[in-house]
This record gives C-alpha cells, sequence and structure tokens, in this order.
C-alpha cells in the first residue's frame, strides 16, 4: 500500500519507457539509483586504474614508467574521482535505492530533480578527466589544490573548478531531495526514532553536505579570483593569506570524510543485526552518535594543518576536540559488536564484507587516534602513514561498506541470488589485496617516505614492492565484482525471495516487498505501523 | 491492512445520513516544523558564512544563501503537494467534489446518476461523475486507499436518507 503521495506515479502507466530514453528522462528512484551505482562502478574503475599507474610506478626506486608531473596529476585525479565519482555518487546510488521503501515512500520528495542531480555527474566527470589530454596536462597539487601552486597551473585550472562546482551542485541537488523526502514522505506511524539507521546516517550526512558545500564553492570560486581577476584572497603579496585557503578547504575537507563514511555506518548498522538475527544494540544510542560524528566534524579541521604553524593553544584545542572524535565512534564500534554477542551469526558475503568494514575501520580508527596527537602529527604529517590511515578508514571503511551493502540488496533489487562463492572469493582477495596493499605503507611512512613521489631511497623498495602486488590483487578482483554484479542482473542465479535474508523482514520496511522491487512499489497489504513496531 | 485512516476522513452532516470525505496526501511535515529546519539550518549557514566573510573569504557567502534559497524552494514544493485536499460531500440530491488547497474546483453530480469508474493498472486511477463528465479524485492515494475510497461513493449511491 502507498501510504503517501505518489508524486510523479501517475503519469506512468506501463513500467519503464524503452531504451536509451528511459536512463535519461527517469524520475523513478530506482532507476536513478542503479544510474549512480554504475556510474560509480565505472568511475571506480577509472580511479583504480590511476591508482595501478601510481602503484606500477612505486615498485621500484627511479622513474620507469611515467614522469613525475604525470605522477602528480595521477595522485590528484586519482582523489577527486575516487572522493567525489566513486564513493559519493555509489552512497547516492544506494540511497535512491533503499530510503523511499525504508521509510514506506513510493518515490523521492522531488523526482525531476533527483534525474538532474545524477546527469550533472557524468559531464563534470568527463570534464575533469579530459583536463589530462589539455595544454600541461591535468592540476598536478594533490586534492587539495593549494595556492599557490595549484595557481600555476595552466588551461586544466579553470575546467577543474568548473568540475568540481558541478560535483558540488549534483551532492547539494542530492542532499536536499533526501532531505525533503525523509522529513516530508515518512509512512505514517514512522518516527524519526523508528527510522532505520541507514536513513539517519543519510540524513545527518545530508546535512553535512549542505553545511559544508558552500565553503567549498567559495574557496575554488576564490582561487578562480586570484587567478584569473587579480584578487589576492591567498596572495600573500597582495594582502590575502594561503593558509586561509586551506582553512576553507578542511572546513569542508573533514566533514567530507564523515560523508563518506557515515552511510557506511548505516549500512553496516543494517547487516550486522540481519546476520546475528538480533536487532540492533542500543539503537538511541547509535543515533545520537552518529549525530555527535556529525557535530565534531565541524570543529576539528585544523589538525589537518599541525605542521603548517598555529598558537599552541589551536593546536591544544585541535588536537584535544579530535580526541573527542573516538568517544562516540566507540560508541558505535562497541554497538556493533553487542549486536553480534550471543547472536545466530552467519557469514554470508554482505556480513564477511561488514565485519571486514569493522576490523579495517577501527585499525584506521588507532591510526588516527595516533595522529590527533599534534607533537607525533609533525612527524606522520605527508608521509605513507596517513596515506595507510585515510585509506583504511576510507577504503577500509567506505569502500567494503558499499561492497557489503551491494551484496546484501543485489537480490532485493534484481530479484536472483549472486553466486555466494564468488562472493565470498571477492571478499577474501580484497581484504587480502587491502591488506597488502596499505598495512606496509604504515612502515614506510614511519621509515621516513613522504607521499606524492614517484621515486624513493633503495631501502624502501620490498615494502613497496608489496604494496604494489597487494594493489594489482586489490585492483584485478574488482573486475571479478563486476562479473558476480553482471550475472545477477542477467538474472543467472537462484530466484530471490521477498525476504531474501532468513528474519529480514524484522529489520526493515523493504523486505515486505517483493524481490525485485516492483518499478513502482506500493505496500498494499502491509501494515506498515505493525512492520515499523517489530522493527 | 495497511490502511491509515489520517488519508481519508470521514465526517458526518447532521443527522439525515449526510457525509463528508476530506482526502489528503500523507505528509510528515507539518509547516511549522517546516520552518524550524529552514530556520536552523540558514542559522547554521549564517554562522559559517559569515564567520568566514568577517576573516576575508566574503565568497562563500553567496554559494550558502543560495543553497538556502535552493532549500526554501524544494520544501515549499514538497509542501505545496502536501496541502491538497479534496473534499467529497454525498448530499440527499447531490454529490459535491472541492478540488485544492482552498477548494478551487467545485464539481457537483446528481447523486442518482453519480458513478464511481475503477481503471486498474500499474497505476490505477478512480474516477467519478456523471453525464460524460469525469472527474480523477484520489491521485495521491496509494492503491489501497482509492480501493476503500471507491467502497464508500459505491455505497453512498445506493443510500436512503
Amino acid at each position: 500500500m502507498a501510504t503517501v503521495a505518489d508524486t510523479h506515479g501517475a503519469e506512468h502507466e506501463h513500467g519503464p519507457a524503452k531504451g536509451i530514453l528511459r536512463w535519461i528522462t527517469t524520475t523513478n528512484h530506482k532507476d536513478i539509483g542503479t544510474l549512480y551505482l554504475t556510474f560509480a562502478m565505472i568511475m571506480f574503475l577509472v580511479g583504480g586504474a590511476m591508482a595501478l599507474i601510481i602503484r606500477a610506478e612505486l615498485y621500484q626506486p627511479g622513474l620507469q614508467l611515467v614522469d613525475p608531473h604525470f605522477f602528480n596529476q595521477m595522485t590528484t585525479l586519482h582523489a577527486l574521482i575516487m572522493v567525489f565519482g566513486a564513493v559519493m555518487p555509489a552512497f547516492a546510488g544506494f540511497a535512491n535505492w533503499m530510503i523511499p521503501p525504508m521509510i514506506g515512500a513510493p518515490d523521492m520528495a522531488l523526482p525531476r530533480m533527483n534525474n538532474w542531480s545524477f546527469w550533472i555527474l557524468p559531464f563534470a566527470a568527463v570534464l575533469l578527466s579530459a583536463t589530462l589530454f589539455m595544454d600541461g596536462g591535468a592540476i598536478a597539487s594533490g586534492w587539495t589544490l593549494y595556492p599557490p601552486l595549484v595557481l600555476q597551473f595552466g588551461d586544466a585550472l579553470p575546467f577543474t573548478i568548473f568540475s568540481v562546482h558541478l560535483l558540488g551542485i549534483s551532492s547539494i541537488l542530492a542532499s536536499i531531495n533526501i532531505i525533503v523526502t525523509i522529513f516530508n514522505l515518512r509512512a505514517p506511524g514512522l518516527t524519526m526514532m523508528k527510522m532505520p539507521m541507514f536513513c539517519w546516517t543519510w540524513l545527518i550526512t545530508a546535512f553535512l553536505l549542505i553545511l559544508v558545500m558552500p565553503v567549498l564553492a567559495g574557496a575554488v570560486t576564490m582561487l578562480l579570483f586570484d587567478k584569473f581577476f587579480d584578487t589576492s584572497f591567498f596572495d600573500a603579496a597582495g594582502g590575502g593569506d594561503p593558509v586561509l585557503f586551506q582553512h576553507l578547504f578542511w572546513f569542508f575537507g573533514h566533514p567530507e570524510v564523515y560523508i563518506i563514511i557515515l552511510p557506511a555506518f548505516g549500512i553496516v548498522s543494517q547487516i550486522i543485526p540481519t546476520f546475528s538475527r538480533k536487532p540492533l544494540f542500543g539503537k538511541n544510542s547509535m543515533i545520537f552518535a552518529t549525530a555527535v560524528i556529525g557535530f565534531l566534524s565541524f570543529i576539528v579541521w585544523a589538525h589537518h594543518q599541525f605542521t603548517v604553524g598555529m598558537p599552541v593553544p589551536a593546536e591544544l584545542y585541535f588536537m584535544y576536540a579530535t580526541m573527542l572524535i573516538a568517544v562516540p565512534t566507540g560508541v558505535k564500534v562497541f554497538n556493533w559488536l553487542a549486536t553480534m554477542w550471543k547472536g545466530s551469526l552467519t557469514f554470508e558475503t554482505p556480513m564477511l564484507h561488514a565485519l571486514g568494514f569493522l576490523v579495517l575501520f577501527v585499525f584506521g580508527g588507532f591510526t588516527g587516534i595516533m595522529m590527533s596527537q599534534a607533537p607525533a602529527d609533525l612527524y606522520y604529517h605527508d608521509n605513507y602513514f596517513i596515506v595507510a590511515h585515510f585509506h583504511y578508514t576510507l577504503v577500509g571503511g567506505g569502500v567494503f561498506a558499499i561492497f557489503a551493502g551491494l551484496f546484501y540488496w543485489l537480490p532485493k533489487w534484481t530479484g536472483t541470488m549472486y553466486d555466494e562463492k564468488l562472493g565470498k572469493l571477492h571478499f577474501w582477495l580484497s581484504f587480502l589485496g587491502f591488506n597488502l596493499l596499505f598495512m606496509p605503507q604504515h612502515f614506510l611512512g614511519l621509515a621516513g617516505m613522504p607521499r606524492r613521489i614517484p621515486d624513493y631511497a633503495v631501502q624502501f623498495t620490498e615494502f613497496n614492492q608489496m604494496s604494489s602486488v597487494g594493489a594489482f590483487i586489490f585492483g584485478f578482483t574488482q573486475l571479478l565484482l563486476v562479473y558476480i554484479v553482471y550475472k545477477c542482473v542477467k538474472g543467472e542465479g537462484e530466484k530471490a525471495s521477498g525476504e531474501v535474508w532468513e528474519g529480514a523482514k524484522s529489520h526493515g520496511l523493504e523486505w515486505n516487498l517483493p524481490s525485485p522491487m516492483p518499478y513502482h512499489h506500493s505496500f498494499e497489504g502491509v501494515d506498515i505501523q505493525k512492520a515499523v513496531a517489530d522493527e | 491492512m495497511g490502511f491509515s485512516a489520517s488519508m481519508i476522513q470521514r465526517q458526518p452532516l447532521g443527522s439525515g445520513g449526510e457525509f463528508r470525505l476530506v482526502l489528503r496526501p500523507n505528509a510528515s511535515l507539518s509547516p511549522g516544523q517546516a520552518r524550524l529546519l529552514v530556520g536552523l539550518l540558514g542559522l547554521m549557514m549564517a554562522v559559517i558564512g559569515f564567520g568566514f566573510a568577517a576573516v576575508g573569504a566574503w565568497l562563500v557567502l553567496p554559494f550558502s544563501g543560495g543553497e538556502l534559497l535552493l532549500l526554501i524552494y524544494a520544501l515549499s514544493c514538497s509542501m505545496r503537494w502536501s496541502a491538497a485536499r479534496e473534499v467529497i460531500t454525498v448530499a440527499r440530491d447531490s454529490v459535491f467534489i472541492e478540488q485544492g488547497p482552498e477548494g478551487e474546483q467545485r464539481h457537483r453530480f446528481l447523486r442518482a446518476w453519480f458513478r464511481v469508474d475503477w481503471r486498474p493498472g500499474p497505476a490505477p486511477r478512480l474516477l467519478v461523475g456523471s453525464h460524460g463528465k469525469w472527474v480523477e479524485i484520489g491521485a495521491f492515494l496509494g492503491e489501497e486507499e482509492k480501493r476503500v475510497l471507491a467502497k464508500i461513493l459505491q455505497q453512498a449511491r445506493a443510500m436512503e436518507f
């Protein structure tokens, strides 16, 4: 039964349109979710290919494959593409697919805006990637775009900034849609505190996005003004301050980390209870912990700038505030563990990925606490230790949660069970490849190897070789993922039931729908209020 | 049954059996809550925008302002849809249908000639009318609510007052 207004369904009498126009003109949240996920997968492979170029060059000391300028272009574009083109759109894909059925809504609140927010993305991605072929190549400043270095690049700079604006607009439109949908289209009886964790984490993520995106937009526009309109926002010679850009960037950049990790928390909070056959332990505390993490993300940004130089009281403040984040994060980790405690655990692929997430994210969190110490950070900063740290949180955390969510909901979306053997093989190869890739980088960093260099001293060779082998294992394993998803979409496999996972109905409204979910789903015959109360 | 009475409200009119049905789409956000949401977000954006403007980064402000306007527009679109109302009054001789938040569109049908037309499909439609004049009602309702509504109106045709 659709208990809320279908804002677009009345125009569609016969399911999806046929052909390419279906995908260009669609306003259906499931279609748009699929588009986001497909786009994210393509960009994940593009960004991954760039990572493999980096790791191939670093396999041994000296310059073998690429020149240093191209190497730096690769590190810059790899980061921008992975953050804005792969991970964020993947979570937007999950939000599109799952938020309406989770809250008992027929679609997103603003379906046409939803179409726009997706279709801006491919243009932005093409524009960003095309800078590689411009005179002087793509920008090579690192994803932080720090002036004055970034202002030295030629044609690529305005195009990169324009693409960042487009990516930001896309994120803002998606966030506004999610906020309006969650606040206005919840089914009767589904109070905020009864809402699933995935919706809660996305709601807080949307707030973060809305609050920080204007700061990034303003910062990159000021870069553009400094470059082309002779202003001096960041030019010390004209009375400006290059460190101001760093404050602006990290005021956006630190919450951005949480923008990536909070939806991951949401996905894992859906999966662990299902495969533990227990309700989520301490759900209310999970919600408050998420909100506290969101708040803290706004007041810790300058821990990225300890080495720039700031007054000791400011260093102390940012150090202690950063350490505070461990408290709500610890609450979440404790609750996931308590959910599993004495549960009837089974280890299907989604659960394996969720556990992989837990192990890797906690490891990344611990190295984060190490770096929150201002005196220690002076050493860790800009070496391979930080590279290892943020990949453990963003790949070990974010990407493993995406894998987990994909395997968890794929049967619901396609109506076909994925190949469990291949799924488990994908997990183990990814998990081992990932650790072989990034674990040695901790030791490289501690031994003093700087980041963003194409050449290095010979004593770093062995750890770099291990890391590069791990990179190729992790990278090529993702082709297996593409194959598994392809098989599932083609319907090659067992038919999935509506509930898909044993007892899943008690963990979310969406499991009351048939698999695959109808193009225009409705909760006919489902007592939403009872289903919500059971949850 | 998943039907929620909040979307179709039946109100008796006097003691003669006449009644009124008020149809409205589901909306979990009240106008007051929407204003509070915009106010809180606007306040946070203002603190961030003016804070950076104070240290020379004034270009954050226009982006914050533009984004806030977009949020207000998006919320108002959704709230406008939520404000849709349809009032169906079943009287002794006639059936009156008023559509729009202020009942801008009014239709009158003779009860004796009044017909209910259920058009099935992936998004089934419910039309009422007579003498070749048809009006879709409850377009914002879900399938089950539409069925309930159709049943009530069918019974109303045969009611003795």
